[in-house]
């Protein structure tokens, strides 16, 4: 029931589109807080997926474009001193745009025209920021593809900062010196799939 | 223990900031002077970050996946989902309210219209396209008024006769059920069926299990006042290998009752989360609850082997109750399943008489 009776949080369209961004549409943006990624998502998707279904694409790379962008847009949120310098929506789209056109390059579209495309004020932050993408959906793939209980053990540890009792005894590991020892080799594997994705 | 994995366990002590200060101290101090420790240290500070971005990464898509599949975000729209209805009966019932307080109005003041309860069921507040739930919830607010039987308000619908898509089983007398997530994902709104108790409703989908093949389905609070206290609860204890259960599912279009036994405490691939029983299944039991012979919750089927015969993979049920307390403690979603009880039967046909009134059908 919670975030039915969540509508306090909801944030009123129009707020998106203001010139002058509300800070705390910001700060909501950085918590993650569902209603206010909920309204974004439904106001910026459809011209996300507008431009992609009409630049070669499907609607399956329109969503992952976009939402990928959306990643980086929380990210950026996270800095203390993140500034929109446009609209919120804008700059979602901007992001999906240049995305999409990576990915298009990459498909063997030429350079020149990429250059000419791009839509970034400033293309080095976006060259950093694809980088990062690509390291961080390595990463999940291969996590993802490491199969439980090292998904667990690795995300529960690292990620969640559970303590190894914890895990544990979420697992039903007699005692932690033993889901110890299975961290230790679960991370071993994954290097090994990390390196291989990244080849 | 080999050099490399004791390095590792100071490398964490260090990062999770488990060493006490002296401790610490002497370490940084190693590392300037050991510039291979140094390197290592450096590399895996590097691994950790990049492991923890790449699970937040997954853990972001997650949710925004999710927002994705809600209704009238990626693109669907069903005005008549049980999400937008609880909004609207809110209003609905405000309604109801002013119109009850309307008469005193009209005896102060004569000149006003005799229409005003149409006009204010129309508030400007309800969208155009949201006036068809608006009516239907007030229609059948009057026909509750009017004593007539709850399963003939216009809520339910009509019986589904095709073969269902798979299993869910109600949790909680509010309105809960679980089912697997597979059979759910592409469908943020179902329809459940119980046949027995002429019960047709829809239900939406409001969690899905990041890690695990586990969704959480709630249908609208009018339909759940009809449900009566769940005849079972989880079990306390672990499973033990040898036991004996059995499951109620749906794989075809009447519920099928089968028994099987636990043949191993681990899943598929060694997975510790869920376990093996040996039972015949086939694709609708997807969702559908595991109990023990004594009738206690231990699990939701979530897939067989197609190598071995009757190879089942059941989630462990300790795993489902971690998650729907960790969404009570973070105030997402509060399943209440204090008026969940169990009981001992006289027979065993007796137990799963009680219960298949609890498991449910899943059609898209």
């Amino acid at each position: 029931m919670g975030y039915l009776l969540n509508s306090g949080g909801l944030i009123h369209l129009s707020m998106i589109s203001e010139t002058s961004i509300d800070q705390s549409v910001i700060q909501r943006v950085r918590k993650r807080d569902d209603a206010t990624l909920t309204s974004i998502y439904k106001e910026v998707y459809p011209m996300v997926l507008k431009h992609v279904t009409s630049h070669n694409g499907s609607k399956e790379d329109a969503q992952d474009v976009f939402q990928d962008a959306f990643y980086l847009l929380i990210k950026k949120c996270e800095r203390p001193d993140f500034e929109l310098s446009s609209q919120l929506s804008t700059f979602l789209v901007g992001i999906s745009k240049n995305l999409w056109l990576k990915k298009l390059t990459k498909k063997g579209i030429d350079q020149d025209r990429y250059h000419s495309e791009m839509e970034a004020d400033e293309p080095a932050e976006f060259e950093t920021d694809e980088k990062k993408l690509t390291r961080v959906r390595h990463m999940n793939f291969a996590l993802t593809n490491l199969g439980e209980p090292c998904k667990t053990i690795l995300t529960q540890y690292y990620y969640l900062k559970q303590t190894m009792q914890e895990i544990a005894a979420m697992l039903h590991y007699t005692n932690a010196e033993n889901a110890k020892n299975q961290k230790y080799k679960c991370l071993q594997r994954l290097k090994k799939l990390v390196v291989k994705e990244n080849e | 223990m080999n050099s490399a994995a004791q390095n590792m366990e100071r490398f964490d002590a260090y990062l999770h900031q488990k060493m006490g200060a002296e401790e610490r101290t002497l370490f940084e101090q190693e590392l300037e002077n050991n510039a291979l420790l140094k390197t290592e240290f450096l590399e895996y500070r590097q691994f950790i970050t990049d492991l923890h971005d790449g699970a937040e990464y997954g853990e972001i898509r997650h949710q925004l996946k999710t927002i994705h599949n809600k209704p009238g975000v990626g693109g669907r729209v069903f005005f008549l989902s049980p999400q937008f209805l609880v909004p609207l009966s809110l209003v609905a019932s405000l309604a109801l309210i002013i119109t009850i307080i309307n008469p005193f109005v009209k005896q102060g003041n004569s000149s006003a219209e005799n229409s005003d309860y149409q006009n204010l069921q129309h508030s400007p507040a309800a969208t155009e396209s949201m006036d068809t739930a608006t009516d239907s919830t007030v229609a059948f607010s009057e026909t509750q008024a009017n004593g007539k039987a709850y399963p003939g308000s216009p809520e339910f619908l009509t019986e589904i006769k095709t073969d269902p898509a798979g299993t869910a089983f109600l949790i909680s007398k509010d309105g809960y059920f679980l089912t697997s997530k597979h059979l759910v994902e592409k469908h943020p709104l179902l329809t459940l069926q119980q046949k027995d108790q002429h019960y047709t409703f829809e239900a939406s989908v409001v969690y899905t299990d990041s890690l695990m093949d586990f969704a959480i389905l709630k249908c609208h609070e009018k339909i759940a006042a009809a449900f009566k206290p769940v005849p079972f609860k989880f079990l306390k204890n672990d499973i033990q290998l040898g036991q004996d259960v059995f499951t109620l599912g749906y794989p075809k279009n009447e519920i099928v009752y089968t028994k099987g036994v636990v043949s191993s405490e681990k899943g598929y691939k060694s997975d510790t989360l869920s376990y093996e029983v040996s039972l015949p299944s086939n694709p609708g039991y997807s969702g559908a609850p595991l109990f023990t012979s004594d009738g206690d919750l231990v699990g939701i089927v979530i897939a067989n082997n197609t190598r071995q015969q009757a190879v089942t993979y059941v989630l462990n049920h300790h795993y489902i109750e971690t998650v729907i307390d960790n969404l009570a403690k973070k105030d997402s979603m509060k399943i209440d399943m204090h008026t969940n009880f169990s009981k001992r039967y006289k027979d065993h046909s007796t137990l799963v008489k009680a219960y298949r009134a609890y498991i449910f059908e899943v059609h898209y």
